[in-house]
């Protein structure tokens, strides 16, 4: 749930990566805590398994300071990816203001993409929540492996709500649109804020 | 369903303050956060390295809520207090009503008798500072910050 503080000029936000398992979604925010400068990130805590699989979730926090008077903060959170891990996604999304939904574009991960899409939807209806009114984008990541999905048809099977948003094409091992999207779902956050 | 925002005037942050110094001076603690469910933090007062208290709020949340959903798998609606005893600090984590929770540090100059009987009169304290902060909407004088690039990869 988003805060602004007047008394600090701050105003804080939460965003999820969310997806099915091994998308890329903890990739990503490893690479941002590993490229952006230390005056803006804190510490990447990652609760993970011990073979390296996200088990309740990662977190990085950054902040944007100056920004019309005020310091921008921006929670980062990923979601474990596998099935049996559904309680703590959802738990994960609660107060929620933005999400970057990492789809993996690899042929053979589209049924997967698509559950954990419905499943994304399910967790959030758990709150009352609804994507109508949340803020999100869509990342297709994994652009560099060999099988991969055509764009349009990850957009036929991801991008078909009545309100289609932005999509990146990713390659999150080596960063390639990581920022890009980081810089969109920031935007879309406070856009709506603003709006609310 | 839109979410809210919590919006925090310097009266609210003033008020939220001197309750929290009340606290940390009675029960002799070291720190106090109060986090909102989600994990952000909407006041701390006492000792802390800047940083590592967004970690600390974001951990305590998490495992706030993961508490609370073993607590329904036996049959309760919530565990009301966590306590985590270490070598030399503790953490007492407390619900401030149902959108907020009190996380306290403390050491051996204080016992977790003090730490508890005071966070029960502090979290009565906060609540109607919370409830006002909860029942606003976004105020309109944000920035517009459309097409900013808020971070660049070096």
């Amino acid at each position: 749930m988003a805060s602004i503080n007047y008394a600090q000029r701050e105003i804080t936000c939460k965003i999820v990566y969310y997806g099915c398992a091994l998308s890329g979604k903890t990739t990503n925010l490893e690479y941002v805590h590993r490229h952006v400068p230390a005056t803006e990130k804190g510490g990447l805590v990652s609760l993970s398994t011990q073979g390296d699989r996200t088990l309740f979730f990662d977190f990085l926090p950054l902040e944007v300071q100056n920004i019309g008077g005020f310091t921008a903060k921006f929670q980062l959170y990923t979601v474990p990816g596998q099935v049996v891990y559904n309680a703590t996604r959802r738990l994960v999304l609660r107060g929620v203001d933005g999400i970057v939904f990492v789809a993996d574009s690899q042929w053979s991960r589209v049924r997967e993409n698509v559950e954990s899409f419905q499943n994304m939807l399910d967790n959030l209806g758990q709150y009352g929540y609804s994507l109508d009114s949340i803020p999100y984008v869509l990342e297709y990541n994994k652009q560099d492996e060999p099988a991969i999905a055509p764009r349009h048809y990850l957009d036929f099977t991801l991008n078909r709500r009545t309100r289609r948003v932005p999509v990146f094409e990713t390659v999150a091992t080596t960063g390639e649109g990581v920022f890009d999207c980081l810089n969109a779902i920031c935007q879309l956050v406070l856009a709506r804020l603003r709006a609310a | 369903m839109t979410i809210q925002p919590v919006v925090i005037y310097e009266e609210d942050a003033r008020e939220l303050a001197q309750r929290l110094d009340a606290f940390l001076r009675a029960s002799r603690s070291s720190l106090v956060i109060l986090i909102d469910r989600s994990g952000q933090i909407i006041a701390e007062r006492g000792y802390s390295r800047k940083r590592d208290v967004e970690e600390l709020a974001a951990l305590a949340a998490a495992a706030f809520a993961a508490t609370e959903q073993v607590a329904k798998l036996i049959g309760e609606t919530s565990f009301s207090v966590l306590f985590h005893q270490g070598e030399e600090r503790n953490i007492h984590l407390s619900v401030v009503g149902d959108a907020a929770l009190m996380l306290t540090t403390f050491d051996d100059r204080t016992t977790l008798g003090l730490v508890r009987l005071y966070a029960g009169d502090a979290a009565q304290s906060l609540m109607p500072v919370m409830q006002r902060i909860r029942s606003r909407s976004t105020p309109p004088d944000l920035p517009d910050m459309s097409g900013r690039e808020f971070f660049r990869s070096q």
